[in-house]
């Protein structure tokens, strides 16, 4: 199998032989364009063509048909459109027509990781050398899954470390916290405080925490290669009075909580958290 | 048969064909035969596709555009397709849909060797059941004059 990746710009690929039949010819202008010079022999002949010659949409048809033979094969995901669709000279019964593709245009998807697209100039000859048909066709083509599957899987791995920590977080055991997640020269940043180093910022965490639960749940987590952005529900929840809590003689009560939205940071360094900064609303 | 000519169409005129609608075997059939790739012949492999079901092949859609062309009375004295563009595909043709095809004279010229006939261009839109785009395109139709 070929993907978006195997195919490179001017890459040309060529195919023969379709032999076409006045039978075939026929058969398919009965259904799907019924004009007398596709399907009558005697109008044909009186006709500008002097006899038989096939639809545009059976012409379609033959050169579609070779898309199977690409070899290896190409993870088609489907067209997108075609331009300059032209038929110079009519397809006749007898002919027998080849395909030559050249790829025009190569670019990956905006929106979609897992393919690319790629534009192709068609031209299918009979058997003089004459053109019955070019155009322009855009197409899906599926990137190879080996080399998606490994961001995939990178990105779910990070996803899930994230939630580890943050479940680890919450549960109060904030030196394992520290030891796991966090770079030696770990910075912790939040607007009116900065702490550097392992040491000061575990003594933070539990200083903080003295007669409070804190509980982190991550509303949304967009993971880049080096930095990770999370958009976390905090709540805490008092086991003791917390004075000055929620601002200058503001006390936050035994039994009471609070909940808040912080945006924070994370530049990650090998698999390790180096810094966090925090953006309260 | 009553045939419209050139002198017939005007410019920035309508019309609409009847409906056809897709069977499963015929589109599976054509696949088969002319694009069988697994979306379009396979009706597991294409639940399982970026599709999840059956779609039809473009080649499918342009047939099923010209035969719905066809429907459209009076008929056009066609003399033959001489190309189509803008040829886009922003909603997949699946089994069971009833497609409608609604086509607009955007020019029309006489041939300019060949005093017989001319040329009509129309601009043509391709839908399914909820009125969503199936297909839409530009096509050049060499049309024979009444006057020949």
């Amino acid at each position: 199998m070929r993907y978006f990746e195997d195919i490179e710009l001017h890459h040309k690929e060529i195919f023969g032989s379709y032999s076409v039949t006045k039978e075939e010819i026929i058969e398919f202008a009965k259904k799907w364009d019924p004009q007398p010079f596709h399907i009558d022999e005697e109008a044909a002949a009186k006709s500008i063509y002097g006899g038989i010659t096939a639809p545009s949409t059976y012409t379609i048809a033959v050169c579609h048909s070779f898309t199977t033979y690409w070899d290896p094969p190409v993870a088609w995901m489907g067209a997108l459109g075609w331009q300059d669709v032209e038929f110079p000279n009519p397809v006749r019964p007898g002919d027998v027509l080849s395909i030559v593709g050249e790829c025009i245009e190569r670019r990956g998807s905006r929106s979609k990781y897992d393919r690319g697209i790629l534009r192709f100039l068609i031209v299918m000859t009979n058997q003089n050398g004459k053109a019955v048909l070019s155009f322009k066709t855009k197409a899906m083509v599926a990137r190879n899954p080996d080399l998606v599957g490994a961001r995939t899987v990178k990105k779910s791995v990070a996803e899930e470390a994230m939630n580890a920590y943050f479940e680890l977080y919450s549960s109060g055991d904030y030196e394992k916290t520290v030891d796991t997640y966090y770079t030696d020269d770990i910075v912790f940043e939040f607007p009116g405080g900065k702490y550097v180093g392992k040491e000061a910022v575990l003594n933070y965490f539990v200083k903080l925490h003295d007669g409070l639960k804190e509980i982190m749940k991550p509303r949304s987590l967009l993971i880049g290669s080096d930095r990770i952005a999370a958009e976390l529900e905090i709540t805490f929840e008092a086991e003791k009075d917390a004075p000055h809590f929620l601002g200058k003689d503001k006390t936050l009560k035994a039994g009471q909580s609070f909940t808040a939205i912080n945006s924070v940071f994370y530049d990650i360094q090998d698999e390790k958290i180096r810094h966090v900064k925090i953006y309260r609303p | 048969m009553q045939l419209r000519y050139y002198e017939d169409y005007e410019v920035g005129e309508k019309a609409i064909s009847d409906t056809y609608s897709v069977d499963k075997t015929e589109l599976v059939e054509y696949s088969k035969k002319w694009d069988p790739q697994p979306f379009h012949v396979d009706e597991e492999a294409a639940k399982a596709s970026i599709y999840g079901g059956l779609t039809a092949p473009s080649a499918y859609i342009v047939a099923v555009a010209s035969l719905l062309g066809n429907t459209i009375e009076p008929k056009i004295a066609a003399l033959g397709a001489l190309g189509m563009t803008d040829m886009e595909f922003p909603n997949p043709m699946r089994p069971g849909d009833r497609i409608t095809l609604m086509s607009m004279v955007t020019q029309k010229r006489s041939s300019k060797t060949k005093p017989d006939r001319g040329i009509i261009h129309y601009v043509v839109r391709v839908t399914n059941q909820n009125d969503e785009l199936v297909s839409t395109y530009r096509i050049k139709i060499m049309v024979a004059k009444r006057t020949r």
